[in-house]
């Protein structure tokens, strides 16, 4: 039984708890980057809806397109790098 | 990779030197989004590249052993940036519905000019395409007076199409949602095409029975005035999927008819609707003749349409 909890504490301290306080942290930030484009692009619908002209907001919707694009890349990477260096650290 | 805020810094500066980069790109000298997109590509492995090269040079940060979880501040901070970005385009939504409701609101009361009938179109085209839902009540109202002055004013009509339109979106929600029904009717269908579209790749219109069996009284119907089925077909319900072609009105008998999808055209002639549900249509031929006005209002009134005429 002693075991089996020493076990338990040893995988919480030495292997969960180090990877949820990197995890947490990043996925937070995540997100935050992509609800800040998620407000860009409500905010391209609400011109639309304000009657701003067509060609405009293509444009915008374009520029919305590359950010979400390199935010998505940026993101990705940066969880594939984090998993690969601390895998090659061990 | 353990510097937490040197590392977020170069992931916003990438998103924001790539972003503006290819953003520019497009709007300034008119380049394709594949060309962008490209640009885009290059720019990232570069960064990514520059960024190993300058850790390479100055050296990794040493390896944290045991990572601090972020301070109460900080995760206060990003988790009520979350919740605000999670419910702006809620208040966003709200505030665009209000806008067009209030836009309906003033139409209807003061005399409108073409361009105010043309304004309250765009309005709700674009409500329509947005999916804003706006209360049945105001679209009543404000339906009804572009419908009364429509004959004093022609451009105003063009606008009821749109507001028959709208309404028919409305019903997508209210609806009854039948599930179409297997066995056969000796029932003959009848639907008027008064047009086809330029998709002839795609079927004219399709007719489904639907919702079970039900008793000859209180069966649907769906067939032409002058050629009269002695019987009902026995389905509760007949669903008509719009494909390439305008359905027409004028001369049918329609009874607990729901009609998806489709161009709907009208020219106020002998009509008789018993229970019929227009959902997610569009009104391109509905002309201003005959009870084309009286049909409009009920449209407008509720979900499903009970009308009969016989001229």
């Amino acid at each position: 039984m002693d075991t089996e909890k020493a076990f338990r504490l040893e995988l919480w301290d030495a292997e969960l708890r180090p990877w949820f306080l990197h995890v947490i942290p990043d996925a937070i930030k995540s997100v935050s980057i992509l609800g800040v484009l998620l407000l860009f692009w409500e905010g391209v619908a609400l011109l639309r809806f304000l009657g701003y002209p067509d060609d405009l907001l293509q444009r915008l919707e374009k520029t919305h397109f590359f950010f979400i694009w390199i935010a998505l890349v940026a993101i990705s990477i940066n969880f594939v790098l984090k998993l690969v260096i601390s895998t090659w650290r061990k | 990779m353990d510097d937490d805020r040197a590392r977020w810094s170069v992931i916003i500066g990438c998103i924001l030197i790539v972003g503006t980069a290819a953003s520019i790109d497009v709007v300034l000298f008119d380049s394709s989004v594949d060309d962008a997109l490209v640009l885009m590509t290059v720019l990232t492995v570069i960064l990514l590249l520059c960024l190993l090269a300058w850790r390479s040079i100055l050296g990794f940060p040493a390896r944290e052993t045991d990572p601090e979880f972020p301070s109460r501040r900080s995760l206060i901070i990003q988790l009520a940036s979350i919740v605000f970005v999670a419910f702006t385009p809620l208040m966003l939504r709200a505030f665009e519905v209000r806008e067009v409701e209030q836009t309906l609101t003033q139409a209807s009361r003061a005399a409108f000019s073409s361009d105010d009938a043309q304004k309250v179109e765009m309005r709700l085209a674009a409500a329509r395409a947005n999916r804003l839902r706006v209360d049945s009540r105001v679209l009543q109202v404000a339906g009804a007076a572009f419908i009364n002055t429509s004959g004093e004013n022609p451009d105003a009509w063009s606008t009821v199409r749109e507001f028959l339109s709208y309404r028919s979106f409305l019903n997508v929600s209210l609806y009854p949602k039948v599930t179409p029904a297997t066995g056969t009717s000796n029932y003959r269908t009848t639907v008027t095409i008064t047009n086809l579209g330029p998709h002839q790749d795609q079927p004219a219109l399709h007719v489904i029975f639907a919702g079970g069996y039900a008793s000859g009284e209180n069966s649907a119907r769906l067939e032409s005035l002058a050629n009269p089925q002695p019987v009902g077909s026995e389905f509760s319900y007949f669903i008509i999927e719009g494909g390439n072609a305008t359905l027409g009105l004028d001369g049918e008998f329609m009874k607990n008819v729901i009609i998806r999808d489709a161009d709907i055209s009208y020219a106020g002639g002998a009509v008789r609707l018993e229970n019929v549900w227009f959902v997610n249509c569009t009104f391109h031929d509905y002309t201003l003749k005959g009870k084309a006005t009286n049909l409009g209002e009920t449209i407008l009134a509720s979900a499903s349409v009970t009308f009969v005429t016989s001229s």
